[in-house]
């Protein structure tokens, strides 16, 4: 029977001899790393040839692709408002990075980076860090004001100030595992549940008509992991814009 | 109804594909250690690496190539269409002011006519009032002469009559009785007979 935990491993691609290892620290390109490419070449290629003629009238292409900016602008505009411009580079970039991971890691033989809780984390602690720094270069020593809502009674403060602090640090934890979780378990019940065909198939005589049974299930799994997909991609960029809320607006 | 169809066979066959995957690395478990490849801390380093080296081309095509080529492509319809609806307005305004002009001039034009209307009905009638009143006064005029005329008339024919009555009682006197009378003493009681008729 499948593996179904065979698929997050991570493999060099290029073969020992190629190996990449930089201050003991091995850096060989690996599957996940030819996905992460891959997910770039699709995304920017989609957006280029998208807005190859940037008609006044757009194209169900150059349509898609202005859905998309629009989609991501109204997120950041409504989340983190008017000062949040200057996020939303960022914010679009997170957003392709994770979305074309998930949908990419959907296709056959492909890997999921998404899957994998050092690369969440890393975009994570990425938003939490960037949080921090723009707060105190905005606001200064005052941003740590975030920590006391304002018109706190001064005997409340012992109370409210270490649930404060544990929800704001908890933060990168909660938003990195979100994503993480969803890509791993929905991979692996596909794999489970695609097990049991491929169990049924090798049992042979009428055994084989029950495996039919795991592949529809699965083609609407499918729908379903298309439709976690982007949602999860849309939640980690949501999350990220309200977090990120926090370095421009002290009031919350 | 073909597209449902089709989406259909689509997913059956990334779901069969799916299965193969599954059943090719099934054949030969490596000797990854058990326990999840997500927990294996030694592939971490890579990932962050390429994760960074990728993130960072996505965001520098993004911000750099696509989202302004994307916000100007928008900006652009809008400007064109705000500035459609401004023409819009404006030619409206100016329809609004050029109908506005006409009404103007239709109602002044009205109240012209209306006024020369009233202007030479007024005059017709000074005019035909002072036509009258003058026929009046001269038909009056003349009624008067002609009545005095008349007055003057039967005054002299009166005096001519007393004068031959006068003529007449003298002669006749003078033939009845041949004495020839004064005729001023004739003429006088003529005339006393005269007033006292």
């Amino acid at each position: 029977m499948a593996d179904p935990i065979h698929q997050f491993v991570i493999t060099p691609l290029m073969g020992e001899e190629n190996s990449f290892i930089v201050a003991g620290y091995d850096l060989s390109f690996t599957n996940s790393a030819l996905w992460m490419f891959i997910a770039v070449a699709v995304s920017t290629l989609f957006l280029s040839v998208a807005m190859r003629k940037s008609e006044m009238v757009p194209g169900r292409m150059q349509m898609g692709a202005e859905m998309l900016y629009e989609f991501v602008s109204k997120m950041v505009n409504e989340n983190i408002g008017s000062k949040g411009r200057q996020y939303f580079p960022f914010v679009f970039t997170l957003f392709m990075f994770i979305l074309m991971g998930n949908i990419l890691g959907l296709l056959p033989f492909a890997f999921t980076y998404t899957s994998h809780l050092v690369v969440t984390g890393f975009l994570a602690v990425l938003v939490f860090v960037m949080t921090i720094a723009f707060g105190v270069i905005n606001h200064g020593i005052k941003f740590f004001g975030l920590f006391l809502p304002a018109g706190l009674p001064w005997w409340l403060v012992p109370f409210v100030l270490p649930l404060e602090l544990i929800s704001f640090f908890v933060r990168p934890i909660t938003h990195s595992v979100r994503l993480f979780a969803n890509m791993m378990a929905g991979h692996m019940i596909l794999k489970i549940v695609i097990g049991f065909a491929i169990t049924a198939a090798s049992a042979g005589g009428l055994w084989v008509l029950l495996g039919i049974m795991p592949v529809l299930f699965n083609v609407v799994m499918m729908l379903f992991e298309l439709l976690v997909a982007g949602i999860q991609a849309y939640v980690f960029a949501i999350l990220a814009c309200v977090y990120l809320k926090d370095s421009v607006d002290l009031h919350h | 109804m073909f597209k449902k169809l089709t989406v259909s066979v689509f997913l059956l066959c990334v779901t069969t594909a799916q299965a193969f995957a599954a059943g090719g690395h099934g054949d030969h478990h490596e000797a990854s250690s058990g326990g999840l490849p997500q927990l294996d801390v030694t592939t971490y380093p890579g990932q962050i690496f390429w994760m960074i080296v990728t993130f960072v081309i996505m965001h520098i095509f993004f911000s750099r190539k696509s989202l302004p080529q994307i916000s100007k492509t928008i900006e652009g319809r809008t400007d064109r269409i705000k500035n459609d609806l401004d023409t819009a307005e404006k030619l409206k305004d100016e329809v609004e002011a050029v109908q506005k002009s006409y009404e103007d001039s239709l109602t002044g034009a009205r109240a012209e006519a209306s006024k020369l209307f009233h202007d030479i009905e007024a005059d017709i009638k000074a005019r035909s009032d002072k036509y009258a009143k003058d026929f009046h006064e001269k038909s009056a005029s003349q009624i008067n002469e002609l009545e005095k005329a008349i007055v003057d008339a039967r005054k002299k024919a009166m005096d001519e009559m007393s004068d031959v009555a006068a003529t007449i009682a003298a002669e006749a006197a003078e033939k009845i009785i041949g004495v020839r009378p004064d005729d001023k003493a004739a003429h006088a009681v003529v005339k006393s007979l005269n007033e006292a008729a």
